[in-house]
């Protein structure tokens, strides 16, 4: 008897697994569900950079399409589809010169070429792409090119561009597979906020001898040529017994930040400056250069002149607690304005 | 004795199957084979035709003009999905002449880029899969005021956020290999720029997601293991189960046996070559049989040992079991009192045997009294002996009995006139196999002494 009562069990054992995998059998499995505790938090903590490389290569692309048509055409019509900011007043006053002296300055060439692409992860916007292109075919030095998208429905465009400075160390960047992160102009923890140290480079530019944030500041390339072409414009005009006077203009809303690896930040800002010559002994004040001579035009020289210089200035601010200075490590500057007063 | 005893039960238990074997072989052993045989069935079929399939093809609708997926919907099923998105003509909307045709545009880009572009609009979110067939749609907020576009907007196509993006005429298809959890599909119906705000407002867009799946639950595994195991049961039931546990049982116990015998067998044959005494080791101590054996053997040689092995299987197979004493099944050729002298004529032991006897018996008398030494039966017997007469009547001689009868004299000893058993030192006396006449005598004595007593006890009590 017992031994059929072992039977017995094993049968019903049997049936009910049988019946369990029948009810099983048909189905196509259980619908896969959305994990989305791990998507939420990998995308807040870490970010995705807003572009691929791939992405920027091709936005790279477009614009020197456009720079192309419009240096080909010496027409800045079409450039406000790519460029915007003070690389668009700076370009359209290129291309006004090379109209009239038939070439584009050297100085205008942007190779296509890249060293060195800067991508954020921040979501809002506006957003900015800093890019280092390689130096050109001429051995001219490399261009720091800085593209924002104003919003999400509008396109990426050329803001600025500076030609770095020979020699210039930039700070170290998180590769653009991570992404990095934008700063803004009011960023703490640095020797000064980025606004602050590009009004004190104003002011620098403006009283070299006798500005007090003079020893906030590395000499660089830019204020160097910059006293060597005061100093020899000064030289013509106390030979007539002329004045003359430089202004320096920060434009606190042109300013783009990107927080770099090392704890700096380096930003790109716009600073307008106004030249004013006068001729002294009743002569007739002109051109100071190729460029404003192709500006100025046939206009009637008298015996002021005011030229409006649209210059962008790329810094290095470190950290508070480094021992650097900041220094300027690009600098761009044309003549945007050639007017008689 | 056993083994035919052993045949006789077998030969009756297959003469009428017991009704536990019937029922064994008959019902159970066929229902376990045919639920194998059905499992096995079932494991093909889910193999073969109820196999799941591997095309997923899921849809959603929504009314909106954007339509996106939530971060992970994407690569549900698999990395690889293509992506459908198509306009839905409503009838009514067929009353025109002109059917127009809306057209639509599908992007890939990542979730913070899609929510910039649809901020201030109307979205329809696609959050996971309701079943196989059906995605889960979130329609969107009916907030009846969106953002207009401004005029410096860049159309969909053209924007540089997605990382892929295809347009069509009423429908698109775009396939996808998903690198990025964070990656989401963004729909747009109609074109926005020309602030033709209405075209399309009224037709919905559906969405049609295809994935491939890898993994296919696999239902036919368990079915198959299932049927083994049924298939392994029906063939217990029909062969072990079956049986009658009784028989089960002893069949292990004649297994037992048997090895042992081998075990025994096969070291003494190899000790009596290699070393005299070893294959005594190896056997089991405690009884006095097989300390008999051993004893024999080890001087002996090995044709000798061999033949004497051979001549007694029986009385070492019952090692394990309750020594059943049967007093017919002795073995004379084995004692070796009797070996040493041929009296029963019809052993036909030789010159040279009884020699080779004579020269193990010495060996063995060796061995006797290291074990007389250790015999617990050892001081019965002696005291049954001293109970009888004093010491001085007991011989332990082996020739010069002037007795006719040499058996009974190497056997018995003359105390007071009586024969008794010698005491020959060793332990056997707790079980020893003695012959009929033997056993007759001792209990006509037995029966003698008891009248002995009785007339003593008589005279004395007289007295």
């Amino acid at each position: 008897m017992k031994l059929s009562m072992q039977i017995l069990t094993k049968l019903l054992a049997a049936f009910v697994s049988a019946g369990l995998m029948v009810s099983l059998g048909g189905c196509e499995g259980q619908v896969p569900k959305v994990q989305k505790s791990s998507s939420n938090s990998s995308s807040s903590s870490i970010g995705t950079p807003n572009l691929t490389t791939g992405q920027e290569a091709a936005i790279r692309k477009e614009i020197g399409q456009v720079l192309d048509k419009a240096n080909e055409s010496k027409d800045p019509a079409g450039l406000g589809d790519r460029v915007t900011g003070p690389q668009l007043q700076i370009r359209t006053s290129e291309l006004e010169i090379a109209k009239v002296t038939g070439n584009l300055d050297p100085k205008t060439t942007i190779p296509s070429g890249l060293a060195q692409t800067v991508i954020p992860t921040n979501p809002g916007w506006p957003r900015s792409v800093f890019s280092i292109t390689t130096t050109t075919q001429d051995q001219q030095s490399k261009r720091l090119l800085v593209l924002t998208q104003e919003s999400a429905r509008e396109n990426y465009k050329l803001w600025g561009v500076t030609r770095l400075f020979q020699g210039a160390q930039l700070p170290k960047f998180p590769v653009p597979s991570i992404g990095s992160q934008m700063g803004s102009p009011d960023d703490k923890g640095l020797k000064t906020t980025p606004v602050e140290a590009v009004r004190h480079y104003a002011d620098l530019l403006q009283n070299p001898d006798s500005s007090q944030y003079a020893k906030e500041f590395a000499s660089d390339d830019f204020r160097t040529s910059m006293a060597n072409l005061t100093q020899t414009v000064q030289k013509g005009i106390e030979a007539n017994k002329g004045t003359q006077n430089q202004t320096f203009t920060p434009q606190t809303d042109q300013i783009r930040v990107m927080h770099s690896s090392e704890g700096g930040d380096l930003v790109v800002a716009q600073i307008n400056s106004v030249w004013t010559r006068q001729a002294g002994e009743g002569r007739e004040s002109s051109p100071a250069s190729d460029a404003e001579k192709a500006l100025f035009g046939n206009a009637k020289a008298t015996s002021a002149m005011k030229v409006t210089y649209v210059n962008v200035i790329a810094l290095y601010i470190p950290s508070s607690t480094s021992q650097e200075q900041i220094h300027a490590v690009g600098a761009e500057r044309e003549p945007v304005k050639v007017e008689a007063i | 004795m056993e083994h035919e005893t052993d045949g006789n039960e077998r030969e009756s238990l297959r003469a009428k199957p017991s009704r536990h074997s019937t029922i064994m072989r008959g019902i159970v052993t066929p229902i376990f084979g045919l639920l194998a045989v059905t499992c096995i069935v079932l494991g093909v079929m889910n193999a073969t035709v109820w196999k799941p399939s591997p095309h997923v093809d899921a849809r959603g609708r929504a009314d909106s003009t954007y339509l996106v997926t939530d971060p992970g919907v994407l690569s549900l099923v698999n990395k690889r999905v293509t992506a459908r998105a198509a306009v839905e003509t409503s009838g009514a909307s067929a009353a025109g002449s002109e059917t127009k045709k809306i057209p639509i545009c599908m992007a890939l880009t990542t979730a913070q880029d899609a929510r910039g572009w649809t901020s201030g609009q109307n979205v329809s979110r696609i959050s996971g899969l309701d079943s196989w067939q059906s995605l889960h749609v979130t329609q969107a907020g009916s907030s009846g005021k969106t953002n207009q576009v401004k005029d410096g907007a860049v159309s969909f196509d053209k924007s540089d956020m997605w990382q892929q993006v295809k347009c069509g005429k009423t429908s698109v298809s775009m396939e996808v290999k998903v690198e990025n959890p964070n990656q989401v599909i963004l729909v747009e119906k109609g074109s926005v720029q020309n602030g033709d705000t209405t075209s399309g407002s009224k037709s919905g867009v559906t969405l049609e997601m295809l994935w491939e799946r890898d993994q296919l639950p696999d239902f036919s595994m368990p079915f198959y293991f299932g049927g083994a195991l049924l298939a392994v049961l029906a063939l217990l039931s029909a062969t072990v189960f079956a049986m009658e546990p009784s028989r089960r049982r002893k069949r292990n116990a004649n297994k037992e046996e048997n090895s042992q015998e081998i075990q025994v067998s096969v070291a003494q044959a190899l000790g009596s070559i290699v070393l005299p005494g070893i294959g005594r080791k190896v056997t089991k101590r405690g009884s006095g049989r097989y300390r008999r054996r051993a004893r024999d053997y080890s001087g002996s040689g090995f044709d000798n040992g061999h033949k004497e092995l051979s001549e007694e299987p029986s009385s070492m197979k019952n090692a394990n079991q309750p020594r059943v004493i049967d007093p017919q099944s002795r073995n004379v050729l084995a004692e070796p009192e009797v070996a040493r002298h041929p009296v029963e004529p019809d052993t036909g032991k030789t010159l040279s045997e009884s020699v080779g006897d004579e020269y193990s018996s010495q060996q063995t008398g060796m061995f006797r009294d290291s074990d007389s030494s250790s015999a617990p039966g050892h001081s019965g017997h002696m005291t049954y002996a001293a109970a009888r007469g004093d010491d001085s009547a007991r011989t332990m001689g082996r020739a010069g009995s002037d007795s006719p009868d040499r058996q009974t004299d190497e056997l018995y000893e003359r105390v007071d006139g009586q024969s008794v058993l010698k005491d020959t030192g060793d332990d056997r006396a707790e079980t020893s196999v003695i012959s009929m006449d033997d056993m007759r005598d001792y209990l006509a004595r037995f029966a003698n002494e008891e009248e002995e007593l009785q007339e003593e006890e008589g005279e004395e009590e007289e007295r």
